[in-house]
Order: C-alpha cells, then structure tokens, then sequence
C-alpha cells in the first residue's frame, strides 16, 4: 500500500504571535517552526500502515525550502520520501490543494493522509479541496482507522457521541488527535534523515481565490466568571469563593 | 486583610506536602507589605508564635504550624518592577513560579532554577534555597537572589542586596533601616561539597543576603524579593537515553557532567560539543512506573538519563553527533534514544518527567503505602560509588521504591513506599544508613528540600554541636522569642 503523507510547517504553538508590518501577514522573526501537530498523527498512521502492509510512505509539503526542516524530523520518524513543492512567497489553500493534487496524480497513493486541520491558519480547507481535485473518497476528522483488505473503517468524533464511516480506496483521510500515539524520533534515524536526499518541485502557479485584507491579534480575555441569582450558581459562587479565591 | 479563625477555614492551612498535619488558631491573609507588618505585630504582642505559608509545596513540614498564627502569602503574588534591560525583576513573596515564568515568556527571558513543583512560591523558594535541574548549569535560588526586604523577627525591616554586605572572614554586620546593628562573629563551619538546604548559610566572606536565603522562615519574613534573569537560550536540544546496565550508565553521567562543567564555562552560543545544562536520572521502578503510559520504553531498559543543552542552530549537527558517539560508547541502547528538538517535543520530555510523581501518587493511594524520600547529595568524587551504592542497597529490601533526581549535582531522591508499620521501620532504617553514607562522603542531609521539622534529627548529626551553637546564638540575635518558624531547622 502506497501511502503519501501532507504536511504542513507551522509557528511553534509556543510561539508569540507578531503581525507583520504589512497588518496581512506573520512576521517570521525569531518564529521558530514545527510539524503541524495533527500531521504528525497523520505520519504516525502512514508509517503504521506501511509497517502492516508494506508499500512505500511519502511526506509532501508546498512551502519554501526552508520547509526542509519538518521533511526531515518525518524522515526521521520513518517515512522513506520527502519532497517540497516550491511555492512562491504567497500563495493560498487553492494553490496548496491543487500542488498537492498534481503531485498524488503522479505519484497515484492508494491512501494520502492529512492532518484535520493547520494550526496556522485554520482553514479546514486542503483535505476537502484535495478530494475533489483528484476525486478519491474523503473522510475527515478521524480518530481511528481501520484497514481491511479494500475496506476502510473510520471513527469519528461527533457531539455526543461516534460516527463510523466505512469507504474504499483510494482515500483520503484527515487525522484527528488520539488516533495514535505518534512515536518519537530516535537519534540514530534523526542523524540518517540529516544526509537524505530531499525532493524540490517547483510549484504549479494558480490564481489566488483567497487574500488576506488584514490580520490582527485577538485581544485578551478577561477570566472572569459570569453567575446568575439562581440558589445553584449562589453555591457555586460559595464554593469558588472558599477554594479557589480562598477569601472566605 | 482577610483573616480566618474557624476550624474549617483554618484547616487547609495547617498541612504541606509532607502530609505532616498541625494546629493553629488564626491565618492572617495580608494584602500589603504593611499588613504582614501589621498581623506580625499582632504576634509579637500576643506572644503568638507564627509561621509563614507559602503554596505548601514543602516537603518538611516547613510552613506547617505547631500552634499560633499562620502569615499566608497568598495573596502577595504580583510582580512589582521589572527592568527588561537590566533582566532583573521584583516580586512579591507570594508569586509562584509558573506565574512568574508566564510574564518572563512575553520577553524572551528565564528564570533559572527550577524545583520540579511549578505551583511553589518565590518566598517559599528562598526560604529553602530550592532548586532544580537546570541547577546543574545555573545554580540554586540564592544564586539569583539580588535582594531581599526582610522583616526580621524582631520586627526590625531591613533592605539587604548583593554586595553590599559582605563579611570581614568570619565576621559579619549589617544595619536596618532603623539604624539597629547586627554583628555576628562564627567560626569555620564546615558547610557540604554540595548544593545545600541544611542549616543556615555561614561561609568565610559570606555575603549577608546568604545568610537568610535557606534559613527556613526562621529568621526573617520575606516580603519583596528582587531576581536575576537570563536570556532564553535560541535552541534546546532534550533526551532520554536508556541503559541496561547501572555501571556504564554511571560512567557515562560523570563524563557528562564533567565534560559539561568545563565546556558551560563558555557561552553556548560558541559551543559545538557536549555542554548539559540538566542531568536527570530514572531508577528501573521509575521506568516501570512509566512503562504503561509510555509502551516505548525499551523493554531491557534498567534506567534512563534525561539531558538538556542550549545551543545554537548552526551548531546542532555537530553537538547531536557528539552526544550520538558518546551515548554509543556507553550504551547498548543508543537506537532507542529519544531526541526533542523542538518545544512541542520538549513538551513531550517533560510530560515523561512530570508522570512521575503522579504515577507514584496513583500506586501509593491504590495499594495505600506511605511514603518517605530522601534529599540527600555527595560531592562530585562519589557520585558513581553513590549510584551503585544507594542501587544495591534498595534492590536488597523489599520494599516498594523509586530512585530519581538531579544526578548532575550527586543528589538522588530515593523514594521509598513502605506498606505496614512494620515496613516503615525497615525504610526509616534504610534512610538512616543513605543518611550515614552521605555524611560520611561529607554530603549533605538535605540539598534541596530543607530541614523544616521532620528532619531536623538528620540535621543534629550533620553539624557538630559548636556549629548548631553558633546558629542558634544567629537565631537569637534575630528572633530573640524564637517566635518566627517556631520548630524550623532546630529546636
Ligand atoms: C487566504 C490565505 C492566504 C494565505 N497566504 C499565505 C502566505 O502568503 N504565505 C504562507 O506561507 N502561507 C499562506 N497561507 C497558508 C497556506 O496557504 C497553507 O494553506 C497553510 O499552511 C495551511 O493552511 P490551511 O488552513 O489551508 O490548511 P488546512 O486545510 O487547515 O490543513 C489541513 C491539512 O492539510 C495539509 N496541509 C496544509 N497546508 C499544507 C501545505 N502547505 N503543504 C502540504 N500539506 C498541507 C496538512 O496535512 C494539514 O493538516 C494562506 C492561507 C490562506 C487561507
Ligand atoms: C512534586 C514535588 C516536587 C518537588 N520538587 C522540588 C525540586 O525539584 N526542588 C526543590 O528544591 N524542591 C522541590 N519540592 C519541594 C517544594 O516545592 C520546595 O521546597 C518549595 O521551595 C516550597 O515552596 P512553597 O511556596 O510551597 O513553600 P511552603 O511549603 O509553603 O513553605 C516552605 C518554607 O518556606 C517558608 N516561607 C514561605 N514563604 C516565606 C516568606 N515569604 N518568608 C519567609 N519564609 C517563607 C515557610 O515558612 C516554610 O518554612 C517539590 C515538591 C513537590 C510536592
């Protein structure tokens, strides 16, 4: 089973946040990047499947080439390819999806895996748009996967309760937290994966169907607590204000 | 200022996390450094005894109350200045240190040492001199203390920073605000080869400030305190390295730390091999603990090192190859070391570190032991004999434990969970002797914890009885009553 792999280079969830000069974009100064963390639920599950049924897994990102760094910690964790689609300086979900859709048709994956959604911006946009670029069966958000010759078995979280999809290949999956436990990169294979070879494309232009008119941080929540005169909140308010505030 | 005296309301206030329970008939909350001033006079009036409650963290009994009154801190927790050019910041006593380490986060800066307990308060921190793994590279708190308004137990108030008080060899004197002079003559005592919490800081040449710095709440309240800050380093490299065998793995932890002495004498941003800035040791029990949350421990592991080191991203190919072929010297389980690059996969490390103690806690309500631990360390030439030592000793009994710690700084935490009475008396025998042992390596009784007042019989027999003398003579001076941290350190 061929598996590809899309990953996505993020701000570090860490990272302080500081709008560009231009108010459209991030300022990249002393930002330091990672694996988006949902697609590192998406490795984790490729390299599973490879390791059950054998096939190749491949990583994909469309970035610049500094995006190497996130190709190399998933060499690292096992996954045999890695390429850069070379985007131009901006560019958006559509371009992101139609790279990305150019790239599976040549390499035809039997499953590509993608994370639920980028930290950065959010959209929930690339599997959808992959899917229908390429026409393979999407399933989004999922929390469990099970194959089973050509049978694909989904678990996903729904208000309440589980949704179980079944489907066929080829598929596109978008990873949800807790569908495994991604494993973390040994020294030895994190010093092989820094003398791997590194794929670099150059990217299919698009026209932008999306543009940033302004970008802003959001202001501060208070932490206050809201309670009504019901004689419920009237003893929680008691309570909060014993154990937590400790004032009485 | 809010003021509590109902049993019930008194009652979260009388415990730490000792577990060691006592009594007491009021808690003062103060709002204002003039209202310490003011439930503190109280005190001294009533001729109450008081004792200070930081977060409660402690693990000595230390802000646990044996009668009298309790000055909370709780709510003096504010940052009152802070000067992001000279990187130093004042707070207030009651601060805690994960509050503390969010402000510094918008800036870019740290602040070193780290007990593993983030919910512990700065005033609590110095009155213990606490410290943490990064205290291998950086030193304890009182190596970022820069200065401290003190109320002495006397009610005299005093402003004391760095350098300005420096002892004349073994002759020490200062004034408070008043104009009161304190002059204090003591002899050479013989202070541990180690990080320290036992005792009252008394070396030749000593800074004033020291001195109050780890005295336990016995001296003096601490109600501002003014902190060094660094820098955060660019990047940090983090990893578990796992061992099947306990000598290589001692070998291999004194080269590190060795290495890492000399090499931290430079600034990491110029370093391109092996420079640890914390050294962390896990037990086999330990490791067993982890196992079910953490299927990826390899299964021969007998034990795990954790390190850390700073550096810069140009350098980090060739201090990842160092570390590669050391580890590959020492270890038969090189392939399964754990790498952390990044701060999503450092978060990772250090939720490894943190299950820990909550692992612990879990078997020790399920099969309802208890539990002692020990704090003690040895100077740098006895650390493997200290490793092989305390490891031999433990598998012997069969009692339930787990050995963990700061093995960069020689200091262990042997942790053991006796199951009956009859148990404890074994463990309680079994600390004595790491006791006798770390006394007789000129160790120390207590590194990071203190004494407070469930140690305080390991303390009579790491001093002799003229150097207790001359602290008790100090706490006189300036606690006259003997009103303030009653039942601290000694008696
Ligand atoms: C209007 C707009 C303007 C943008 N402008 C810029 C810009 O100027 N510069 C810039 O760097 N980025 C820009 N981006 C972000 C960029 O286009 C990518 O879309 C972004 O990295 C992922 O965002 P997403 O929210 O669309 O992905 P989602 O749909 O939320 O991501 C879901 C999954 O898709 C996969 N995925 C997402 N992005 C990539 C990728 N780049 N390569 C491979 N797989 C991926 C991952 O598996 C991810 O988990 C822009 C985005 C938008 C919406
Ligand atoms: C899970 C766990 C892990 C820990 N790990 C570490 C570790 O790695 N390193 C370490 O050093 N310790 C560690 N500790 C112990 C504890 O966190 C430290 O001793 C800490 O310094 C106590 O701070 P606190 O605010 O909780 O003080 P408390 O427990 O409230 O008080 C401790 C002492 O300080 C005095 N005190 C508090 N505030 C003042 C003040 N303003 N003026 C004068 N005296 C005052 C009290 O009277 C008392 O004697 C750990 C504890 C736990 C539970």
């Amino acid at each position: 089973m061929n598996v590809l792999i899309c990953i996505s280079r993020v701000p570090d969830t860490a990272t302080k946040i500081v709008v560009g000069s231009d108010g459209k974009t991030i300022d990249n100064q002393g930002v330091k990047f990672i694996i988006n963390p949902y697609d590192e639920y998406a490795i984790e599950e490729g390299l599973r499947i490879k390791e059950k049924f054998g096939g190749s897994v491949t990583a994909v990102t469309v970035g610049s080439e500094q995006s190497s760094d996130i190709l190399r910690t998933a060499l690292a964790m096992g996954v045999e390819k890695a390429t850069i689609i070379k985007a131009p300086e901006i560019f958006d979900s559509y371009f992101v999806a139609y790279n990305l859709a150019e790239y599976a048709k040549s390499i035809k994956p039997d499953i590509i895996l993608l994370g639920r959604q980028s930290v950065d911006f959010d959209s929930f946009q690339i599997p959808s748009l992959l899917a229908g670029l390429i026409d393979y069966n999407l399933v989004t958000v999922v929390s469990k996967l099970t194959i089973d010759a050509n049978k694909i078995i989904c678990e996903r979280d729904v208000e309440g309760g589980k949704e179980i999809v079944e489907t066929n290949l080829p598929c596109i999956i978008s990873a949800q937290k807790g569908l495994n436990e991604p494993r973390y990169p040994k020294l030895p294979d994190i010093m092989k994966a820094k003398s791997k070879p590194i794929e670099i494309l150059e990217a299919k232009p698009t026209d932008l169907k999306m543009e940033v008119i302004s970008m802003e941080i959001p202001m501060k929540q208070r932490i206050g607590k809201i309670l009504s005169d019901s004689d419920e909140d009237i003893n929680e308010l008691v309570r909060l204000l014993h154990e937590e505030a400790k004032v009485i | 200022m809010i003021i509590k005296t109902e049993k019930d309301l008194i009652k979260p206030y009388l415990k730490d996390a000792s577990n060691y329970e006592g009594y007491a008939d009021i808690v003062y909350i103060p709002e204002t450094i003039a209202e310490i001033q003011e439930a503190f006079e109280n005190c001294i009036r009533n001729k109450q005894k008081v004792t200070i409650s930081g977060a409660g963290t402690g693990l000595t009994g230390g802000k646990v109350p044996e009668g009298g009154a309790i000055i909370s801190m709780e709510k003096l927790n504010k940052v009152v200045d802070f000067d992001l050019n000279q990187k130093t910041i004042k707070v207030q006593p009651g601060i805690t240190l994960i509050d503390l380490e969010k402000f510094l986060d918008d800036y870019n800066l740290f602040y070193p040492p780290n007990p593993t307990e983030n919910n512990s308060t700065i005033g609590g921190n110095i009155a213990t001199n606490a410290s943490g793994s990064r205290t291998f590279k950086y030193g304890a708190t009182r190596d970022f203390v820069l200065s401290l308004e003190l109320i002495l137990g006397d009610n005299e108030k005093v402003k004391l920073s760095r350098g300005e008080a420096i002892a004349d060899g073994y002759f020490l004197k200062f004034k408070t605000n008043s104009g009161k002079l304190y002059s204090i003559e003591f002899n050479d005592i013989k202070m541990p080869y180690t990080k320290n919490a036992s005792g009252y800081y008394l070396k030749k040449n000593m800074d004033a400030i020291d001195l109050f710095i780890g005295s336990e709440g016995s001296l003096a309240i601490t109600t501002l305190a003014e902190l060094k800050l660094l820098d955060k380093p660019d990047y940090v490299i983090g990893g578990v390295i796992f061992f099947n065998d306990i000598v290589s793995l001692s070998d291999f932890v004194v080269t590190i730390r060795d290495l890492s002495k000399i090499n931290n004498q430079k600034h990491y941003s110029i370093i391109n091999t092996i420079a640890a800035r914390l050294i962390e040791y896990f037990d086999s029990r330990s490791l067993n603990l982890l196992k079910p949350f953490y299927p990826q421990i390899p299964e021969s592991a007998i034990a795990a090192i954790w390190f850390e080191q700073e550096y810069i991203k140009d350098n980090e190919d060739l201090i990842l190859n160092e570390w590669y072929k050391l580890i590959d010297n020492y270890t038969s389980l090189t392939q399964h070391t754990w790498i952390a690059l990044s701060d999503n996969e450092h978060k990772k490390l250090a939720e490894f570190r943190h299950r820990l103690p909550l692992a612990v806690n879990d078997i020790i309500s399920q099969k309802k032991l208890l539990k002692i631990g020990t704090d003690t360390a040895v100077p740098d030439d006895y650390l493997k004999d200290y490793i092989l030592f305390i490891n031999n000793l433990l598998t012997k009994s069969n009692i339930e434990y787990a050995i963990w710690g700061h093995i960069g700084n020689n200091h262990l935490h042997s942790n053991l969970f006796p199951a009956s009475d009859n148990d404890m008396k074994n463990a309680l025998n079994l600390y004595d002797i790491i006791i006798d042992y770390s006394l007789d390596k000129k160790g120390t009784v207590s590194a990071e914890h203190g004494i407070g007042k469930l140690k305080k019989k390991y303390f009579y027999r790491m001093f002799n009885a003229e150097s207790i003398e001359i602290m008790r003579d100090i706490r006189r001076l300036f606690n006259p009553d003997n009103l303030l941290g009653t039942g601290n350190i000694f008696d």
